[in-house]
């Protein structure tokens, strides 16, 4: 059989451009993911069951299901259900962050509880209130703490932006994969996609590692 | 009866957990300048009277009066209360991820809104009162324990509380870091801090203690001058008690010493 490399030449601008629409993606969800993580986090948390009852809903049904069905959920039953049409990008900008929050909240509600209740208890033996503990005391270390999670989360969110290709949004797996049915060179594209995303992939991958080892938690 | 120098007062103060009376309708109080040991078996409610004292654990029927006010539910007055007092834990609890300075001027920085200068110009003082001048920039994970120890001595004091509150202060620390603590402790009581303490460290409260109470199993047993409790305890469970820690205050022990 006869493969032919040179025609990924001519197709590099467009794969690139898909690679940047993913990493872009990726970056935003996890911007986005954060912010979300720790509300869902304080909600959770709450004294209030108003606040607690719809984040543990989110939290709990979001977690159970797959990426792929939230995704298509809010791309073909959003508009249907509630006459909210959003475009492609927007759809999977919000999938993803909303998948990533949930995870995100778990994280930090782990390092949260991770924090010796004694550190809290000096901290308003000292006068401070709730809030100041936490603000102080409590969430910078268990922040810190919740980095390593976090980088494993970055890593598997990394790969999950694939699935937007299925609603049309032009990242890198999309693009990769439209080139494949317009050239049928399926194994030269389909090798490329692979080797784009490992050298993407991996050093994330790697740096998730070493995070887990740079934060390790001895007590 | 009330007396115009108390600072702290329970009276009839009853705190339960699952049923259980841990504090079981204690009157105590404490004076100013005065300093308080409290002895007594492990389980016995030592560290609950301290924890209700500034409100870390709600009490369940009683008062305490603290500076002539009743302390009340309200969370607003409960932290103006905790301001005032200065609370020492067994295991030190200094926050981890913050240098010895910054420990001891948080609280004064966010609770009471000093300026910078203010507050590490007094925390500067105080880690000098404490034997650790040129420590301040250093993170708590790499002292040792009667350091850490001391750093959270000079945290409290630096809120200027009007109390201090040691909940066995050296029940961690291993033998040989007992004594820096019970000296600087020792320290404070000359220069007239009112001070309860929960020891079992006979000779320190043999020694600097104004009153030595004996608590067993959420009441005042006895209380009276450390001579007469040490020396001659009215009651059978105090003798019983004290029997177990009295090669401690006949002084077979040295100052600062070792385990018991
Ligand atoms: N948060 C809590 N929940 C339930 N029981 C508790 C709690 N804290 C203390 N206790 C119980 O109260 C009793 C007194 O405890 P504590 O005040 O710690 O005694 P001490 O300091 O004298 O050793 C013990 O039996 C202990 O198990
Ligand atoms: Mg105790």
């Amino acid at each position: 059989m006869n493969f032919d490399w040179s025609a990924l030449w001519e197709s590099l601008p467009v794969l690139l451009a898909g690679v940047q629409t993913t990493i872009v993606l990726a970056f935003l969800a996890m911007l986005l993911g954060i912010p979300g993580g720790l509300l869902l986090c304080a909600g959770r948390r709450s004294r209030f069951r108003v606040l607690t009852l719809p984040a543990c809903i989110v939290i709990d049904g979001l977690r159970a299901t797959p990426v792929l069905l939230q995704l298509f959920w809010l791309f073909y039953v959003l508009p249907l259900a509630f006459d909210v049409q959003l475009s492609p990008y927007a759809t999977a900008l919000l999938a993803l962050a909303l998948n990533v929050s949930v995870f995100n909240a778990e994280i930090f509600r782990a390092g949260i509880n991770s924090i010796q209740r004694g550190q809290s208890n000096a901290a308003l033996a000292l006068g401070m209130s709730g809030t100041q503990v936490m603000r102080t005391v409590v969430l910078p270390q268990a922040l810190r703490r919740s980095i390593p999670a976090l980088a494993n989360i970055w890593v598997s969110l990394f790969k999950n932006t694939a699935l937007v290709s299925t609603i049309a949004v032009a990242d890198l797996a999309y693009v990769a994969l439209q080139l494949r049915t317009e050239t049928y060179k399926t194994v030269e594209i389909l090798t490329a996609m692979a080797l784009i995303y490992w050298l993407m992939g991996y050093p994330q991958a790697k740096l998730a590692d070493s995070l887990q080892n740079r934060y390790q938690v001895n007590e | 009866m009330p007396r115009e120098d108390d600072v702290l007062e329970f009276r009839e103060v009853t705190k339960r957990f699952d049923q259980t009376n841990v504090l079981d309708r204690v009157d105590f109080r404490v004076c100013a300048g005065e300093v308080v040991c409290i002895v007594g078996p492990s389980g016995s409610g030592k560290s609950t009277l301290l924890r209700c004292a500034n409100a870390l654990e709600p009490i369940d029927s009683g008062t305490i009066v603290f500076n002539g006010r009743t302390v009340g539910r309200t969370k607003r007055k409960l932290y103006k209360v905790r301001q005032q007092m200065g609370m020492v834990f067994q295991n030190f609890e200094l926050f981890p991820h913050l240098t010895v300075l910054q420990n001891i001027v948080l609280a004064p920085r966010i609770v009471k809104g000093e300026t910078e200068s203010v507050a590490v110009g007094r925390a500067r003082n105080l880690l000098r009162r404490v034997g650790l001048d040129d420590f301040g920039n250093k993170y708590p994970g790499t002292l040792s324990g009667g350091q850490q120890q001391r750093v959270a001595i000079a945290r409290a004091l630096a809120m200027e509380p009007d109390i201090m509150l040691f909940d066995e202060p050296t029940s961690a620390l291993d033998p040989e870091r007992v004594g820096e603590v019970l000296a600087v402790m020792r320290d404070l009581a000359n220069q007239g801090t009112t001070m309860v303490v929960v020891t079992h460290e006979m000779e320190f409260a043999r020694s600097v203690a104004d009153r030595v109470v004996f608590f067993d199993r959420g009441h005042i047993v006895e209380s009276g001058t450390p001579e007469r409790i040490f020396t001659n305890p009215q009651q059978e469970r105090t003798r019983a008690f004290l029997s177990h820690h009295l090669s401690n205050v006949n002084g077979q022990r040295s100052f600062p010493g070792q385990a018991h």
